[in-house]
């Protein structure tokens, strides 16, 4: 059984919190990816699961089994490191065969299991090859196969790809998705790079200092960031945040304003919010038509462009005094927008440009406490008086 | 030379002697003195330095070569237990692998 359950989980050095009071439960066959800034507790959470630090409070079970204070040994969990850890001195089939020797299983079991490995990982005949006569995806995958030899009821990676080049990453990311469906056993797996997160897991758990701030689907994360940590850390370029006010006619702050009913959302008029948009979510003017809810116009410059191939990533001042060193605290830049546009789109550096957001693509968030709102916004005030368009365009 | 003259040259001596002793006397005292205080202010410098030295050796074995010396004892320490936790980390690890 591969479920994994950690109860109120805490690890502390000395006055350091690592990790603090997590909880996580993952059910059997699950990828799960434990995702978050460097030094967020991602890796010590891992290396709790897998026996290499012993928890400070709480309990960890695996199956139906406590293994809180059991060596890894016991734990019937394998783990993938970031540094691959091959042993120089044995070519691949001694590597992979490592941990089943130290196991004492007979020799036709351990060619056997060997073999079907290698299979899986496609190391056939390389058997023979030394680590330093291999390429860095080789020996990733060598250390993966060590790992399968074992039939491990939990695979534990921690940052297995970030050791490689963009493109092996690309292409071995693939290769685990592949390795997950054919084995179909609970896998783990620790990394910064959301990108790895979003494409791989079945759910991804954001840590931020040592705190589970989110364990869910990666489009759920991805259109409903339970806070505004998620919602920064999940999305690449990361989601625009602009600091305002609700009143009675909806989100106002300097340069934008978005029209919805309070009552409706449940926040109280005079609540300091953060609005987040994504940047594929704003569009220009010319292309309201594919916008079904759109916002009020917004007046703007273009500021500087960076093509993508695939796209273009524009940068829009809302004022002429915008400036990236505005960006307060929590990352947001109350003066500047990041708008994602179509590579054939006509758009030039220092330009006016009007553009709208989608409304339904609106979130919102409590300042103060940075927890979610609202996750889009339908309803319109159709009051008269309602701040709008000739506001905006006076920016 | 007979003892008439003997005598003679012996009172002559005696009289330049005679002469000569208040002058004499006061150079082989000065000639002491000097001596004395040199010697004396030279005993004193090496006093002064020997004294400086054991005073500054056991204030160098105190503030520095004790410190420096706890200092390697707890650095070779302190790498042992480091070493000591690696080998426990590798041999945790390969449990992994």
């Amino acid at each position: 059984m591969g479920d994994v359950k950690l109860e109120h989980v805490s690890k502390h050095y000395g006055d350091v919190t690592a990790v603090d009071d997590m909880n996580l439960e993952i059910q059997d066959g699950e990828f799960i990816c434990l995702v978050g800034p460097s030094g967020c507790g991602k890796s010590t959470t891992m290396e709790m699961i897998a026996g290499l630090t012993i928890p400070s409070e709480g309990e960890v079970f695996i199956g139906d089994r406590e293994v809180t204070n059991l060596p890894p040994k016991d734990r019937g969990v394998a783990m993938v490191f970031q540094n691959i850890a091959l042993f120089p001195h044995m070519n691949v089939y001694d590597n992979i065969s490592f941990g089943l020797r130290l196991r004492n299983y007979d020799k036709e079991e351990i060619q056997r299991r060997v073999e079907r490995a290698a299979d899986v990982v496609q190391l056939e005949g390389m058997l023979e090859r030394m680590p330093d006569e291999m390429s860095g995806g080789q020996r990733q995958r060598v250390a993966i196969a060590r790992a399968i030899v074992r039939n491990p009821g939990v695979f534990l990676m921690d940052e297995p790809l970030a050791n490689l080049d963009a493109k092996l990453r690309v292409h071995m990311r693939t290769e685990l998705q592949r390795l997950h469906k054919e084995l179909d056993t609970t896998i783990i797996y620790v990394t910064h790079d959301q990108a790895e997160a979003m494409t791989m897991s079945d759910r991804i758990a954001v840590i931020d200092s040592g705190r589970l701030q989110q364990i869910d689907p990666p489009l759920v994360c991805y259109n409903e960031p339970a806070n505004l940590f998620v919602a920064g850390f999940i999305g690449s370029p990361s989601m625009n945040f602009l600091d305002g006010e609700v009143t009675d006619y909806g989100f106002e702050s300097t340069y934008i304003n978005v029209e919805f009913d309070p009552a409706e959302i449940g926040v109280e008029v005079g609540t300091d919010v953060t609005m987040g948009i994504r940047p594929e979510d704003v569009y220009l003017i010319e292309d309201e038509r594919q916008v079904a809810n759109p916002s009020h116009q917004i007046d703007a410059m273009t500021d500087v462009l960076e093509p993508m191939g695939d796209e273009i990533f524009v940068y829009l001042k809302l004022s002429e005094e915008a400036h990236a060193d505005l960006e307060d605290a929590t990352g947001v830049i109350n003066d500047q927008l990041l708008m994602s546009v179509s590579p054939d789109t006509d758009v030039e550096e220092d330009e006016d440009v009007t553009v709208i957001l989608d409304r339904t693509r609106v979130h919102l968030f409590d300042t103060e406490t940075g927890k979610a709102l609202s996750h889009g916004i339908e309803s319109m005030v159709q009051a008269s008086g309602a701040p709008g368009t000739e506001a905006e365009s006076d920016d | 030379m007979d003892g008439a003259a003997r005598t003679e040259h012996h009172t002559v001596e005696l009289a330049q002697n005679r002469t000569k002793r208040p002058h004499d006397t006061h150079s082989i005292h000065t000639m002491v003195t000097e001596l004395g205080l040199l010697y004396l202010g030279g005993m004193t410098v090496l006093f002064f330095f020997w004294a400086y030295g054991i005073v500054s050796f056991v204030l160098d074995v105190k503030n520095k070569f004790i410190p420096k010396g706890r200092q390697y004892l707890r650095g070779r320490r302190q790498l042992k237990e480091e070493q000591q936790r690696e080998q426990e980390r590798k041999e945790r690890e390969e449990q992994l692998y």
